[in-house]
């Protein structure tokens, strides 16, 4: 007896085998091998998924890429089985992403290297916070131990400030989301803000995962308003921080970075009137002994004019006395008239004139006997 | 609401620089006076400003 078996066309057969995949395997999770990995017109994703024994093809569109993928990374996939009209059996991908750690950790490494490379970390691209600031937008979890210590020490710190909070998920699958969108509201706010602060407290690198998303470290990278961000521990370096503008090691790290104490400040403008004060002080008391040092030199310079005139007074006065005729007499010279008029040489007599001699007691009158030239001449 | 916060920089920022310059070596005492009182009033503004301590908390929805 011949055995019935369906016979089919080609096109029934890869229709009919569709159907029973779909039914078999709707949607099937397979674990192994990244291969191959090629994406076409920036749009589809080939790849083959494989093991030591055998591989699989795989097709997606890069709208299904959350991770930085690279051949040899162990990935999970969800997709569904399907045989192709033209190209053969293979998987329709929806979702990929690397799992083990080695996976993990080489895909966040690689998303660094590409973001570091567009520029995203760079140093200047850095800008610098108004401080203090006065409108700050606040993204974190309205409920955790970073929001209550962060606040507590802001408002210790410093009066005078409007926090903008968006309450937001910072674990877990909806965060990437929440953050960003808070990011965008935040930056979209009328009033605008001075910065926005972004923080979240330790935990596992699962637990921080969401600060290293691309989605989120564009979205810090992209914030018109300059941005702080403190994720986890001192240690810990989530993405998001080095595309922030600046980096604080932890929430109550970024609320002393942010604003002054109000108490130093009080303290440096106590001591500042002193400073004020004492600054005048020593200026008048210079110009006092500027002024000071002008008097007395103006005293000097006086005293020295008087001196020099009392001197020059002084010598003339001698002089005047030297040449004074009654003064000549006195050491024993005669004055000589003739017809009383002063006669001082000699040569102007003759013999026989009458001349008038004036000692300094006494006047005689004279007559001429003889007269000798000095010069011996007749 | 916060008092307009650019007033804090500013005063902060000349107070600066009235005390470099009551400090400096040519000042006359007709400056270092008018100094003296724009540096005392400039304390007193930024110790007022201290003193008003208002936090404000604003909830937005994302």
């Amino acid at each position: 007896m011949a055995r019935e078996t369906p016979v089919f066309g080609v096109t029934e057969f890869v229709a009919y085998t569709n159907q029973t995949l779909e039914y078999a395997y709707p949607y099937v999770s397979i674990v192994g091998e990244l291969a191959n990995f090629k994406i076409s017109k920036n749009k589809w994703v080939y790849f083959d998924i494989k093991d030591t024994e055998s591989r699989v093809r795989c097709f997606g569109t890069v709208y299904m890429l959350a991770s930085q993928l690279e051949d040899g990374m162990m990935v999970q996939i969800q997709g569904s089985p399907r045989l192709h009209p033209q190209f053969g059996f293979s998987l329709t991908v929806q979702q990929v992403q690397p799992v083990g750690e080695g996976a993990i950790n080489r895909a966040a490494k690689l998303l660094e290297q590409k973001l570091e490379k567009e520029g995203l970390f760079d140093v200047a691209r850095k800008r610098s916070v108004l401080y203090p600031p006065v409108k700050i937008g606040l993204i974190t979890s309205a409920e955790s131990a970073a929001y209550a210590d962060f606040m507590k020490i802001i408002s210790h710190r410093w009066g005078q400030l409007d926090i903008y909070l968006a309450d937001v998920q910072v674990q877990g699958s909806e965060a990437p989301g929440q953050v960003a969108a808070a990011l965008q509201a935040l930056n979209q706010l009328p009033h605008s803000l001075d910065v926005i602060v972004m923080i979240r407290g330790g935990g596992s690198a699962e637990d921080l995962q969401a600060f290293s998303e691309e989605s989120v470290v564009r979205a810090v990278a992209a914030s018109r308003i300059p941005t702080v961000v403190a994720i986890g521990h001192e240690n810990d370096v989530a993405l998001a921080e080095r595309a922030a503008d600046v980096r604080a090691s932890t929430p109550s790290n970024a609320a002393e970075l942010l604003v002054p104490d109000k108490q130093q400040v009080a303290q440096y403008l106590e001591k500042n009137k002193r400073t004020l004060y004492q600054a005048l002080e020593s200026v008048v008391e210079y110009k006092k002994q500027q002024v000071k040092v002008y008097k007395d030199k103006l005293h000097e310079s006086i005293s020295q004019l008087f001196r020099q005139h009392n001197n020059a007074l002084q010598q003339k006065q001698l002089l005047l006395h030297a040449l004074n005729p009654e003064v000549v007499l006195q050491r024993g010279y005669a004055l000589v008239r003739k017809d009383n008029q002063i006669i001082r040489s000699g040569l102007q007599l003759k013999k026989d004139d009458t001349i008038e001699l004036q000692f300094k007691d006494s006047i005689l009158m004279t007559n001429i006997i003889k007269i000798r030239r000095n010069d011996g001449k007749k | 609401m916060a008092k307009n916060n650019i007033d804090y920089q500013k005063l902060s920022t000349r107070l600066d620089e009235v005390l470099a310059k009551i400090q400096s070596a040519d000042v006359s005492v007709d400056e270092a006076v008018a100094l003296h009182k724009e540096g005392v009033e400039l304390i007193a503004a930024l110790e007022e400003y201290l003193k008003g301590a208002e936090l404000k908390i604003n909830k937005i929805k994302v």
